[in-house]
C-alpha cells in the first residue's frame, strides 16, 4: 500500500476531527492540536508525526509514527496508588507519550489514516485511562513494554536541541522537546549530528504553516 | 414481535446516564426482593389467622403499600440489601377497641408463644408491628380498618406510642391504597426508557456481564419512578446517623409525581426533580410556614405530613440537604467531568458502596462489548459512541475504530 502523504494526513484529519487544528505542514513534518473527549471529558492533545526523519543534515528525532501527548490536563497517578505508574504511556515523568499500538505486531503502517487509526484510539486511549483512575484497572488490553539493555544505554535528553529549533521555526509549540528515549525505546536512534549543525540544516523553505 | 421504535435517542447515550441507572440497579430491590416480599404477606395472613391465634377470622386482606406497591423499594440504609417493606392488614371492624388494644393484639398475634417463629424479632412501634427477617428484611405490618361508605380501601389506622400506655392513642384516617394508584397514574411506564434497558439486555444477553438493571415491580421503568427512587436513597443516607425523623417517602412519591420533568434523560430529569423539591420548601421555609401536603386519592383527610415536619427546623434541615443534592447534580449533569469525579458525586450522594460498584459493572459492560463488537467513533464530533448508544445511531454516522493492542505499561520508569 502507498504511504499517505502529509498532506492527505492532514485532510483527513481535519474533516473527521474539526476540533483538531494544524499547528505545523511541511513535506516531511505534521504538528496537530485540538480536543478530544475520552467519555465526556475533554483533552487537549498534539499529535505529531515525522514521515522521512533523515534531513540534510540532522535527523528528527520522533519516532516513525504518529506519536500523541496530552497537553491538558495533566495525566496523573492515582490517587490511591502513587506508587503505581500510569499504564501505556512512553516517558511518563517527562513529556507522557501515549502507547497506542503494538510495534511489535505493526499495529500501524504509513498507509493507514492518521484520522481513523490515531486520533479514535487516543480517544480509547483516553477512555481507559479514566477507567482505571476509577477502577485501578486497565481494561483495554494490551502487554507491557519489555526494556532492553540498549535501550537503556541510547537515552539521553537534550534540552539545547529542543530550544535552538524552536528559535529557527519561531513557533512555540513547532519542535519542542525530543523524543530520545521514545525512539530508543521503539528501536530508533539518536541525532549524532550537534545542536549548532541541525539549527544550520534546518530549511525554513520546507516549512509551511497550516491555514 | 414488533419492537417500537424511538428514532436514533437513546436515554442512555452519555455514561451520566447509564451510571445513574447502574447506581439504581445498586440500590433498588430486585425482582427476588418483591417476590420474597409478596411471600412474606402471604405468610403473614396464614400465620395471623393460624389455629389458636386472636385474630383468627378477623383478618380481611394483607396488602403492599408504600413502596413495594409502587415499585418504588430502595435498600434502606448504607448497605445495599436491608430492605422496608410496608403492608396492610384490614381488619375486622369489631376489632376496633381502640388503637392500643389493636396494635396490642396485632403484635401479640404476630409475635406468638414463646419459641415460635416470630417470637424474637417482632417489635411493636407507633402505628405498625414490624417483624425483622434474617436476610435483613423488615415488614411492617399496619393494622387497618375499613371505613364504611368512602372510597375503595380508605380505612382507619391507629397511633399510639407503647412507651407512654396512659397516654390515649388516636385514629388516623389513610388511604395508601388510593395513593399508590394515583401515584402509578401519575408516573406511567416510560416505554422509551424500557426499549433501551432492553436493546441493552439483549445485546448483553450471552455475554459474561451484568445487565443494566432489570426495572421491577408492578409498575415498569419511567424518569418519576427512578428520580424517586434516588432521592429516597439519597434522604436515607444523610439520616442514617440523624437521630430524627425524616420527610416520609410517601410525601417525597407526591411531590416527585406532582412534577413532570422535560428532560428526557435520566441524569437530568433527576436534576429537575431535585430541584423542584427543592423550591417547594424553599418556597415553605419563606412563607414561614410548614409544608401541608393531602392523600391526592382524593382522601382530604390523609395528611401525608402528619408526622413530619414537625417543626421549621425540620424543613430547614431537609432543604439543606435538597440544596446539596441539586448543587452536586448540577455538576454531574451539565460539567465535563471523568468517571473518577463522576463516581465521587455519586458516592457522596447515593452512597460510596454503591457508586463503586455500578463503576465497576459500567465499565467491565463497557469493555464486554467492545471485546464483542468494537469501538465506534462519530466522525466530526471528537467523541467515541458509547455501546448503549451505537443501536441508536445508524450506520452511516458510526464509524468502528480499527482495533489496536495498547502497548507499554508497568515498567516505564527505566526509561527515565
Amino acid at each position: 500500500m502507498r504511504a499517505l502523504s502529509l498532506a492527505e494526513q492532514d485532510r483527513l484529519i481535519r474533516q473527521q476531527w474539526p476540533e483538531m487544528r494544524t499547528v505545523f505542514l511541511s513535506s516531511t513534518f505534521g504538528r496537530w492540536r485540538g480536543t478530544i473527549f475520552g467519555f465526556s471529558r475533554q483533552y487537549e492533545i498534539m499529535i505529531t508525526y515525522v514521515t522521512d526523519r533523515r534531513q540534510a543534515n540532522f535527523i528528527w528525532n520522533y519516532a516513525a509514527f504518529p506519536v500523541v501527548e496530552v497537553v491538558s490536563p495533566r495525566l496523573e497517578r492515582r490517587e490511591e496508588d502513587p506508587d503505581r505508574p500510569i499504564p501505556h504511556l512512553y516517558e511518563e515523568l517527562l513529556r507522557r507519550v501515549l502507547c497506542l499500538f503494538d510495534p511489535l505486531e505493526k499495529g500501524w503502517s504509513s498507509d493507514r489514516p492518521i484520522a481513523e487509526t490515531t486520533v479514535p484510539w487516543t480517544a480509547d486511549w483516553l477512555r481507559h485511562y479514566e477507567i482505571w483512575q476509577a477502577t485501578g484497572e486497565w481494561k483495554g488490553g494490551g502487554r507491557d513494554h519489555v526494556v532492553r539493555d540498549w535501550d537503556l544505554s541510547a537515552i539521553s535528553y537534550s534540552p539545547r536541541l529542543s530550544t535552538k529549533v524552536s528559535k529557527v521555526t519561531g513557533l512555540e509549540t513547532a519542535v519542542g522537546a525530543f523524543a530520545e528515549s521514545l525512539l530508543a525505546s521503539t528501536g530508533g536512534f539518536l541525532a549524532e549530528e550537534s545542536p549548532d549543525s541541525i539549527a544550520e540544516g534546518f530549511d525554513p523553505r520546507n516549512v509551511s504553516r497550516a491555514a | 414481535m414488533e419492537r417500537p421504535q424511538f428514532g436514533n435517542f437513546s436515554p442512555l447515550q452519555s455514561e451520566a446516564d447509564i451510571l445513574v441507572a447502574d447506581v439504581l440497579g445498586r440500590i433498588q430491590a430486585s425482582p427476588a426482593v418483591y417476590e420474597k416480599a409478596n411471600e412474606r404477606y402471604h405468610t403473614q395472613a396464614e400465620w395471623l389467622e393460624r389455629d389458636g391465634s386472636p385474630l383468627k377470622g378477623k383478618v380481611e386482606l394483607v396488602y403492599g403499600q408504600g413502596g413495594v406497591s409502587q415499585g418504588s423499594s430502595i435498600a434502606a440504609r448504607g448497605t445495599n440489601d436491608e430492605f422496608d417493606v410496608d403492608a396492610m392488614v384490614q381488619l375486622h371492624p369489631s376489632i376496633d377497641l381502640g388503637p392500643d388494644y389493636v396494635l396490642d393484639l396485632l403484635y401479640i398475634t404476630v409475635k406468638g408463644e414463646r419459641g415460635s417463629r416470630y417470637h424474637d424479632v417482632t417489635t411493636r412501634c407507633t402505628r405498625c408491628v414490624q417483624v425483622q427477617y434474617a436476610d435483613k428484611m423488615h415488614i411492617d405490618l399496619t393494622p387497618a380498618i375499613l371505613q364504611p361508605g368512602v372510597l375503595a380501601r380508605q380505612s382507619t389506622i391507629f397511633h399510639h406510642r407503647a412507651e407512654t400506655p396512659t397516654v390515649p392513642g388516636k385514629r388516623v384516617t389513610a388511604n395508601p391504597f388510593g395513593f399508590t394508584r394515583w401515584f402509578k397514574d401519575a408516573t406511567p411506564p416510560e416505554p422509551y426508557l424500557i426499549d433501551a434497558f432492553d436493546s441493552e439486555l439483549r445485546a448483553l444477553a450471552k455475554a459474561d456481564a451484568e445487565p443494566l438493571p432489570q426495572q421491577v415491580g408492578p409498575h415498569g421503568m419511567s424518569r418519576a419512578l427512578a428520580s424517586l427512587q434516588l432521592i429516597k436513597r439519597f434522604r436515607n443516607l444523610r439520616y442514617d446517623r440523624r437521630d430524627c425523623r425524616c420527610p416520609p417517602s410517601v410525601l417525597l412519591a407526591k411531590l416527585v409525581a406532582d412534577y413532570r420533568a422535560e428532560a428526557m434523560t435520566l441524569a437530568a430529569a433527576l436534576l429537575e426533580h431535585a430541584i423542584q423539591l427543592r423550591g417547594r420548601f424553599v418556597r415553605e421555609i419563606g412563607c414561614g410556614r410548614l409544608i401541608h401536603e393531602v392523600n391526592p386519592a382524593p382522601c382530604q383527610s390523609d395528611v401525608l405530613t402528619d408526622r413530619w415536619p414537625s417543626s421549621m427546623q425540620d424543613q430547614l434541615q431537609w432543604a439543606g440537604d435538597l440544596d446539596h443534592l441539586v448543587t452536586q447534580l448540577t455538576i454531574y449533569v451539565h460539567r465535563q467531568l471523568t468517571l473518577k469525579q463522576r463516581q465521587d458525586i455519586l458516592g457522596d450522594l447515593f452512597g460510596e458502596q454503591a457508586a463503586k460498584s455500578a463503576m465497576h459493572v459500567f465499565t467491565d459492560r463497557l469493555a464486554e462489548a467492545q471485546r464483542r463488537s468494537g469501538t465506534h467513533y462519530q466522525p466530526g464530533t471528537g467523541r467515541l459512541v458509547l455501546p448503549a448508544a451505537v443501536a441508536a445511531s445508524t450506520a452511516s454516522q458510526a464509524r468502528p475504530m480499527p482495533s489496536t493492542k495498547y502497548f507499554g505499561g508497568e515498567r516505564c520508569e527505566p526509561f527515565l
